[in-house]
């Protein structure tokens, strides 16, 4: 068997190139924190930092930005030759490496690419800290939010959801119950509008025997209905289509 | 209201149907259209004749079904 010549060619034997010790009996090679099992070309262990007292992170070498250390048995996520293992622990890019302390924090011993999430969110952070204090040495801190109303480009909302056009086209032909979908209440109203005509005839809404806001309105010859509703998070509008018994909600 | 009320309204669309409301409110409407498949269900119609003041002959209105006691047909 290929792992039984392994296990016992003398040129195997040898430390390998990190500096490991390997046991003669098993052929597999110590790494502090793992065994690495040299027949299998793969660690004994799974790569747990729980393994390490009082950390908060199960697998804190994992991350999804690279899909290789995801394999927890893997050694140096499977690119030895320009990556090598310290501890037992994945977290080594050629001569720089970073690795956990007791406590569980990251310690970063050098420049290496692939450090843990937390530490790149730590890295964020304090860049997000710095440049606010810098503003507000600059501008002292920051004493009120202003809230900015920017000018409304139907033709831009439409292009975000069914024009008033196909809406309007889809309301022709509508049979039954159907839907479509559209950028904001502003676009709907607009269709409704359209829909109903010019000259169009408001239908107060009765609720509690009083005439309140308004719940529709229909066109003149009073085929035509668009259906609001007083609530402003309602979101949709029904355009009725008398002749063809069609409703169309218009939803955004 | 019952289901029997809302099917009434949907199968006089078109038609004149005297609606009592829980306000007091005894009114002949000609049916326009029935909206029962939101959340808010309403009716629009127009109005006939009504026991109440304040509201005008002939115009449209809406009326949502919790304030609709019972609906009757004024045609056999």
């Amino acid at each position: 068997m290929f792992s039984t010549a392994c296990s016992t060619n003398p040129c195997f034997l040898r430390p390998r190139s990190p500096g490991k010790e390997r046991d003669q009996e098993s052929g597999n090679d110590y790494f502090g924190a793992r065994y690495y099992g040299s027949n299998g070309g793969r660690f004994l262990t799974p790569d747990f930092g729980g393994m390490i007292e009082g950390s908060p992170d199960p697998v804190p070498w994992a991350t999804f930005r690279n899909p290789q250390t995801l394999n927890l048995y893997s050694y140096v996520t499977n690119n030895p030759l320009t990556r090598r293992d310290e501890d037992g622990h994945v977290q080594v890019c050629g001569n720089q490496y970073a690795t956990m302390n007791g406590d569980g924090a990251t310690v970063v011993h050098a420049n290496c690419t692939e450090q843990p999430d937390s530490f790149f969110q730590t890295m964020v952070t304090a860049a997000s800290n710095w440049h606010q204090n810098q503003l507000n040495q600059m501008n002292g801190p920051p004493q009120m939010q202003m809230d900015i109303v920017y000018p409304v480009d139907l033709g831009a909302l439409e292009s975000l959801g069914e024009s008033i056009e196909n809406i309007l086209a889809k309301a022709e032909s509508t049979v039954g119950n159907q839907s479509v979908r559209v950028a904001n209440r502003q676009v709907a109203e607009q269709a409704a509008k359209e829909w109903v005509g010019e000259d169009a005839e408001a239908i107060p809404d009765t609720h509690g025997g009083k005439s309140g806001g308004q719940a529709g309105m229909k066109s003149a010859g009073g085929t035509k209905i668009a259906r609001t509703t007083s609530a402003a998070t309602k979101g949709y509008i029904n355009l009725v289509n008398k002749a063809t018994g069609g409703n169309l909600h218009v939803r955004w | 209201m019952t289901e029997a009320d809302i099917q009434c309204l949907k199968e006089n669309v078109d038609k004149a149907v005297a609606i009592e409301t829980t306000y007091g409110e005894c009114l002949i409407a000609k049916i326009i259209f029935v909206f029962d498949q939101e959340d808010q269900p309403d009716v629009f119609y127009d109005l006939v004749s009504t026991n109440k003041p304040g509201f005008k002959q002939g115009a449209s209105y809406a009326l949502r079904f919790e304030d609709i006691v019972s609906v009757k047909p004024t045609e056999a």
